[in-house]
Order: structure tokens, then C-alpha cells, then sequence
């Protein structure tokens, strides 16, 4: 038996099944990569695939996306155009997509594909584009439509809002330069003590001192002050964080070394103060590194198109929604959304709510019938008269509802801030028992004593080990499809043992369906028939049989589709139907719920029916399964039935259907309060205020440019299936914190040892701080990789 | 003769003119210094702000004032 290999997209990696095709002795697993690639190779672009391999992403048609000729209205382009001067126009542009080497260069050589573009520059960590262009050869709609056809479509919100994501603060890094240089010049200052001697030059003694001085101070008043303003702003809020011990141990080790260099009883402990900072200084940068340039936040504007058409008598004008007026007529389109709630004036309404209520297929509305703000036409264009303005519709009420969904979650408070509390209490009980004692044994050596204990006890290496952890964890999982808002996301996620999971949209992918049919099975010539009649139809399902039947397309003549029965024509000579029951002569059968059919009659005689259901995504099944095993799974969904193959996936008592967005959010705060740490999986409007409740809320997006409610973590639809691995990458991570702790405690436990005794001088202090930091970190960034490598997830 | 019969003797006996070694050590931290500005002029200038575009920047080769050769048919 054949073994078949799967072979990957030369452009996107992704395996080639069903539409493989090959060029020039390369694969592409569909018509789009294959274009791509046939653009890059005719402009002389061949140097995309060269930087990194398969750097390409799958293009799928999204109908989220606005057209490209609406960026070339006036009332558009001005929203997004920066400045235009001397004929040269500039933009700046979100382009989430771009996350290699390949794509800063193909983006930054956008000339060599089009002329009219005079430059183009990057900024990756913010993944923003920002083109400069002739506009009188290209106007910004067939720009758009451009990055769009390589892959590279920009992201634009409902207010074309610019945002500009949390970078790195540049003060980190002009810090972190004080800190290592005088942390480097100290410690060169520091050698004739390291090596022994003594220096009997008086002068140079003093030299050294007086150097070594100035050196501290910009580390403890410039480089350190972050750790006392964090340190003061726990104190004035009653809490205990991990920057009040550090904040302590810098000021004991200044102090003590002042006193100890200006009374010259010793050469102070300057070298480890400066590293000390430098150290803590790099977790804090790490930190801030692993964060992600998306965007978790969102604001209601980013559901609504940029322009709506209006009628306006004879003719049709672009407006912005907000300008509506009650009693305006406005045009929805195929695919486009309906912005306000309003009456059907002309058409065949058919609604999708899937995004606002969970329901998979499309709603009919006849004329006549009002219409919701919020779902989608999917069909032919039609004609609304607007019912009430923007801000009193349906859409706007079910924002302000999630948003108003109890109260903000109480923050759990991270371990490292727990771990502080009993750490400070533990060192000043031994500072005050060895005072204790050493007032008794000898009073002279209580206050080294002290304040040695103070010095060793800083929690350097404790203090790294969250951030480089979690660091870690975080681009691992980025690196597999979960970007997640910052580090304390890591450690709910570690504590889940409850997951919801939404049904449309998020177990079951947005346009993938499964159909089956019922009845002797067709011959390629009847298949043909079906398909050919399919294609001339408006209705959903009829796209669905067109795309699914491989069949060769026939002519169809009187063809007449009567709306809410079927298409009747005749193709080939034989007079076919697709429709109801009624309409194709069908006898009564019986229906499973989740399921929506489609009759076929030949000659007026029934031939059989097409069943046709969405389908869960590849892998849910298994995934959810595994899930289970580490914590309770649960089924929310707005529709009002469960198909047997996903009903399989979870326990009876689970699932809840015909749920609203407020009993979502009520389930999980049900569960919460019970006691659960609660992860939730979901993906449109009505699962936002579940999202905003649970602990950790996650949002599956198709592409980038798809739009998701506000959530904790960003899953992209291709990895869902990798998420019960994931939360054990997040467990383990924890655990593998909790073993660093043991670790720097067991640093803490030696260096307490000497200062305890009497024992702690400068060049102890100088060997065990950067000692215990360095192991530490090594420990925990080996340990991440490996339990990555364990997980399948290493990349 | 006897400068170096001191050193080869092995004896650390303090010499009186060490002043050199707080001018090398003046020097060479003014220098460090001027070095340090530098770093943070560049970090507050946003220089450090992205890492990744830099090094791809350099891969190409064309500047950008020669119009695009013409595509190949």
C-alpha cells in the first residue's frame, strides 16, 4: 500500500491536499499561494523565499474585509493618509501578518513590485508599514489591494484609529546602559581586592573610593529608581510586591558600603550593588521583550464598516455611520454588515447573526420585517430603511451590556508578590534574631551582621526566574499561534481547570461544512447537474454544494429560483431542482437537529437529499478529549441544538444550548465563583462578556484581519488544536518557577549562612549574587525549552 | 641599572610616583564615558527600538533613487 507524504507549501508551509498544484518544480497547496509566488518570481522578488522558508501565510478570502475601492473615497483615505505633498502621498498601515525576516524585506522592496511606491520602511516591533507613494499612478485602494494580494493585508478598524501597541521603553534600555557600565567599571576598580592586594597608596586608595562612589550613584538614583518607585507605590497601596526587598537590599548594600569605605573599616560592596541593579535590570527588560505588538483591547468601533452606501434619491453616496438618519435608506451588500437596526425595503434578507448570537446558519427576513444591527447579508444586496439611529441599536446595547457584565475580575495576585510577602517576613525575623544574638555575643558586630543579612537576603535570583519563565513561555506559545497579553496571563493559565468552549465559530470553523448525501449515490454526470444549477443560486447552501461537488459545470436555460423554495432549470436536457422538501417532491424525513438539508428532485421525481452541517475543525475532537483530562470541559452555545459529533466531544451534563451573551457570562462567573479557574474559548460578539469574566479568555481568529472581541490571549483557528498541550506548557512552566524558587532559596540559605555568621564580605557578596542570578536564569531558560520539547511545541 | 635590579629582585616596595595610574584610569573612563553618551543619545533617539528591520535592511541592494529595472515579460 502506497504510503502518501504530505507535502508542504513551498510559500506557507501549510500541507498540500486537495488543491495542489505545481510550478517551476515547486508545490503550493492552493491557486493563491501559487499566485503569490508567480508575483514575487515576474518582479525579480525570488530573495522572499530565500531569507526564510515557506515564509508565506494561506490567504483566505475574508468577508470581514471592507473592498478595496472604498479606500479610494475621499472620506476614507483622509482618515488614513498622514500627509500628501508634491505628488508623493504617505501612509502608515497595521500589518499584523509580518513576523520574519521575508516579510521586513518583501515589504521594504515594495518599489521592485510597483513603481508608483518611492519608499517603504518597517517598523517590526510594532508591525507597522509606512509607504510612500505616487498617488496619481496608484491610488491608495489598489495599494491596499496589492498588500492584500501578496499576503500582507493591512488591518484597519471601523474608525481607521492608528494603534500603537506598548514597546520596550526606551528608558529601560538607557538604564540598563548606566547600570552595565558602571557595574563594569566597579568591578575593574574592585580587582586589587578580588586579587588580594592591598593597596598602600594612600591617594590611589582614595582615587579608587571616590570613583567607585561616583559610580553608585547613578545606579542607586538613576538606574534603581524603578525599583523604588514600584517598591513606594506598594506601600502607599497597603500591598506587599517583589521590588520593596529589592529596594531594601539596594539600600543596605549603598549604605553599608559608604560607611564602610569613608570609615575605612573595608572596601564596601559596590561591585555587587551595580550588578545587582544591572541583573534585576535585564529580567525587567526580558519582560517587557516577550511582549506582543497585537492589540487585545477593542473599541465598538471596530465592528462597524468604515462607509455606508445610501440611497440618495437617484443616487448612491458613502457616509459614515454615525451620519445615518431614521428614515434613511442604506444598501447591504453580499458578506457586508449591517450597521444599524432597520426595516427590509427591498431583497431577500438573509442574516447572519453567527458573531452576535452563536446561531451558525443564515436568518430569512422578508420585506417588511425589522433587521438587528450586527449580523451579515449573505446574499444578493438589499435595501433597509433605518429604524433607529446607530447609537440606540441593537449592537450598541449589546456592547454596553458585555461591558457593564459584572464587576472587573478581582486580579489574582501573582505568586512572585505572594512569595515577597512570606520573604520578607522570614529575613526580618532572622535579621532581628541574629541582632538579637550578636548583641549579646558581641554588640560590636550586630549591625554588620544586620545589615549583611539584609544585603544576601535580596531576592536577585528570585526576581529573575518569574520574568525569564514566563518570558520564555510566552514567545513559545506566540511561536505556535497563542499570543498572550503579558506574563501574568501565564500563570492563570497555569491554575485553569475549567474550559468553555464556544461552539460557532470557535469548535467549528467560520465556512467550513460537511455534507453528506442521502439517497443512491449521484453519477458524476447527476453531481454535475447539481452543481451547474447550484451555481446560479443566491442561497448560502447552494455556495456550500457548489464548492463542495467536483463535478465538470453544464449550461443551464430557464433557470427561475423561487425565494424561500428552491432553483428549478434545465440542464442538459433534464429539468432539475434544488430546494425544500415541498419544492423537489420529497416525502417526510426525519431531520437531526444542527443539520440543514437541501432536496433534489430529476424529471420531477425525487432523487435525494443533501445533508449539510458545519464542521468541527481538524483535531477538535481529539483536543477537546485531552483537554478534559486536566480539567472539566463545558459547551456554551447561542445556537439551539448540538450535532451528535460535537455532542460526543463533551459530558451530557455540559452543554447548554440557546444561550444569550449575559447567560455566558453568567455561566462563567458561576464557575469562578464555585471556585474554578476558568479559561474561555470563544469568538464573536456574544461570547465577549464570557470572555471579560473568566480568568484567562481567549479569542480564536481566522486571520489577522478578522475581527475578535477583547480578551486575555489571541488563539489563531490553525492551532486550536494544540491547546491542551499549551495549557501543560503553562503548568509546567509554573512548576518549573516554583523549582527556581527552591533554587534562589537555597542561594539565599547559603549566603544567609555567612552573613548570619559574620562571615559575608564584599568578596563573597561579589561571587554569590551574579553566581546565584546566572544559574538561575540558565536553569529555567533550559528547563522551558525542554518541557517545550516534551510538549511537541519547540520551535 | 638599578630600576630594573628592584623589579627582578621581586620586592613590592611602594613606589612614590603612581600618578600615572590615576591619569590612565581618568582617561580611559572619560573615554568609556564619551562611549556611554553615545549609548544613550542612540537609545533615546529610538535606535534600539526595533531589532529586527535593521539586519534585513542591509540585504538590499538597490538604492532607492535608480527607477525599478523593467519586469521581465
Amino acid at each position: 500500500m502506497p504510503t502518501t507524504t504530505l507535502t508542504a507549501c513551498y510559500h506557507c508551509g501549510e500541507p498540500c491536499v486537495e488543491d495542489h498544484v505545481a510550478v517551476d518544480g515547486k508545490d503550493f497547496c492552493c491557486q493563491g499561494c501559487k499566485a503569490v509566488y508567480g508575483l514575487l518570481r515576474d518582479s525579480g522578488l525570488k530573495n522572499y523565499y530565500e531569507l526564510e522558508q515557506r515564509p508565506g501565510t494561506r490567504t483566505v478570502a475574508n468577508a470581514d474585509e471592507a473592498r478595496t475601492e472604498l479606500f479610494d473615497l475621499p472620506e476614507v483615505r483622509d482618515k488614513l493618509v498622514e500627509f500628501s505633498e508634491d505628488g508623493i502621498t504617505r501612509v502608515k498601515l497595521q500589518v499584523p501578518q509580518m513576523h520574519c525576516s521575508s516579510c521586513i524585506w518583501l515589504l521594504e522592496n515594495l518599489e521592485r513590485l510597483e513603481p508608483a511606491v518611492v519608499r517603504s520602511r518597517v517598523r517590526f516591533s510594532e508591525k507597522e508599514l509606512t509607504v510612500n507613494f505616487r498617488e496619481g499612478d496608484l491610488s491608495l485602494g489598489r495599494l491596499i489591494g496589492l498588500l492584500r494580494n501578496i499576503g500582507y493585508g493591512p488591518q484597519l478598524t471601523g474608525s481607521a484609529k492608528k494603534k500603537s501597541g506598548k514597546k520596550v521603553d526606551r528608558m529601560l534600555y538607557v538604564r540598563l546602559g548606566v547600570a552595565g557600565f558602571c557595574f563594569g567599571n566597579t568591578m575593574f576598580l574592585s580587582f586589587p581586592e578580588y586579587f588580594g592586594a592591598t593597596l598602600e597608596n594612600d591617594t590611589l586608595v582614595k582615587g579608587f573610593v571616590l570613583l567607585k562612589i561616583l559610580l553608585a550613584l547613578p545606579v542607586v538614583f538613576f538606574a534603581g529608581r524603578v525599583f523604588f518607585t514600584s517598591a513606594w507605590a506598594g506601600v502607599r497601596s497597603r500591598s506587599i510586591n517583589i521590588d520593596q526587598p529589592i529596594a531594601v537590599g539596594i539600600m543596605a548594600l549603598f549604605f553599608q558600603s559608604l560607611y564602610e569605605v569613608l570609615a575605612q573599616t573595608g572596601p564596601g560592596y559596590f561591585d555587587s550593588l551595580a550588578g545587582l541593579v544591572f541583573f534585576l535590570l535585564i529580567g525587567r527588560w526580558f519582560q517587557d521583550y516577550t511582549y506582543q505588538a497585537l492589540s487585545f483591547d477593542r473599541d465598538l468601533d471596530d465592528f462597524l464598516p468604515l462607509v455606508v452606501l445610501r440611497r440618495n434619491g437617484d443616487t448612491e453616496e458613502y457616509v459614515g455611520v454615525a451620519d445615518l438618519n431614521v428614515g434613511d435608506t442604506i444598501i447591504v451588500r453580499d458578506q457586508e454588515l449591517v450597521p444599524v437596526d432597520g426595516i427590509l425595503r427591498h431583497g431577500t434578507g438573509r442574516i447572519d447573526n453567527s458573531f452576535i448570537t452563536g446561531e451558525p446558519l443564515p436568518v430569512r427576513r422578508a420585506i417588511g420585517e425589522t433587521i438587528k444591527a450586527g449580523g451579515r447579508q449573505r446574499g444578493a444586496a438589499i435595501e433597509v430603511e433605518v429604524l433607529l439611529p446607530f447609537a440606540k441599536s441593537h449592537l450598541k446595547r449589546l456592547w454596553e451590556e458585555q461591558r457593564e457584565t459584572g464587576d472587573e475580575r478581582p486580579m489574582m495576585p501573582r505568586t512572585m508578590d505572594l512569595v515577597a510577602r512570606r520573604f520578607i517576613v522570614a529575613v526580618f525575623t532572622i535579621a532581628a534574631l541574629s541582632a538579637v544574638y550578636w548583641w549579646l555575643h558581641e554588640p560590636a558586630r550586630a549591625w554588620p551582621v544586620v545589615t549583611a543579612v539584609l544585603i544576601v537576603a535580596c531576592p536577585c535570583a528570585l526576581a529573575l526566574s518569574m520574568p525569564f519563565a514566563y518570558g520564555h513561555t510566552i514567545r513559545l506559545l506566540g511561536k505556535n499561534g497563542l499570543f498572550l497579553r503579558d506574563a501574568d496571563v501565564v500563570e492563570r493559565m497555569a491554575n485553569v481547570d475549567a474550559v468553555v468552549f464556544d461552539k460557532t465559530g470557535t469548535l467549528t470553523a467560520r465556512e467550513a461544512w460537511g455534507v453528506r448525501f442521502e439517497g443512491a449515490p449521484l453519477s458524476a454526470h447527476e453531481k454535475s447537474l447539481v452543481r451547474s444549477l447550484a451555481r446560479h443560486s443566491t442561497h448560502p447552501l447552494s455556495a456550500v454544494l457548489y464548492a463542495d461537488l467536483k463535478a465538470p459545470l453544464a449550461d443551464a436555460v430557464d433557470v427561475g429560483e423561487t425565494p424561500g423554495q428552491g432553483i428549478r432549470g434545465t440542464l442538459r436536457g433534464v429539468e432539475t431542482s434544488l430546494g425544500n422538501a415541498a419544492f423537489s417532491h420529497a416525502p417526510s424525513l426525519t431531520t437531526i437537529p444542527g443539520e440543514a438539508y437541501v432536496f433534489i428532485a430529476l424529471d420531477g421525481v425525487y432523487r435525494g437529499r443533501f445533508a449539510i452541517r458545519k464542521k468541527a475543525r481538524d483535531g477538535m475532537a481529539e483536543s477537546v478529549m485531552n483537554t478534559s483530562k486536566y480539567a472539566a470541559t463545558y459547551l456554551l452555545t447561542g445556537d439551539t441544538s448540538v450535532d451528535a459529533d460535537t455532542a460526543r466531544m463533551f459530558t451530557p451534563g455540559n452543554m447548554v444550548t440557546g444561550c444569550t451573551p449575559p447567560e455566558k457570562a453568567k455561566f462563567v462567573s458561576g464557575l469562578r465563583n464555585a471556585g474554578s479557574t476558568v479559561m474561555m474559548v470563544g469568538d464573536g460578539l456574544n461570547d465577549a462578556g464570557a470572555l471579560k469574566q473568566s480568568d484567562v479568555g481567549v479569542t480564536v481568529s481566522e486571520s489577522s484581519a478578522a475581527l475578535t472581541p477583547a480578551s486575555d490571549a489571541i488563539i489563531e483557528a490553525g492551532a486550536l488544536h494544540k491547546l491542551p498541550h499549551m495549557l501543560r506548557l503553562g503548568r509546567k512552566a509554573h512548576r518549573i518557577v516554583f523549582a527556581s524558587l527552591v533554587l534562589s532559596l537555597a542561594y539565599n540559605v547559603v549566603g544567609l549562612a555567612f552573613a548570619v555568621s559574620g562571615n559575608l564580605t564584599p568578596i563573597i557578596a561579589a561571587i554569590l549574587m551574579p553566581l546565584s542570578s546566572v544559574t538561575v536564569v540558565t536553569f529555567v531558560s533550559i528547563a522551558v525549552w525542554g518541557a517545550a520539547r516534551q510538549e511537541n511545541l519547540a520551535k | 641599572m638599578s630600576y630594573y635590579g628592584r623589579c627582578i629582585s621581586g620586592s613590592f616596595a611602594p613606589r612614590k610616583n603612581m600618578s600615572v595610574i590615576i591619569l590612565l584610569i581618568s582617561a580611559s573612563t572619560l573615554v568609556a564615558g564619551v562611549f556611554l553618551f553615545a549609548f544613550i543619545w542612540a537609545a533615546r533617539t529610538g535606535q534600539f527600538d526595533d531589532d529586527r528591520s535593521p539586519a534585513v535592511r542591509i540585504l538590499n541592494d538597490d538604492s532607492p533613487a535608480t527607477p525599478s529595472p523593467s519586469k521581465k515579460q
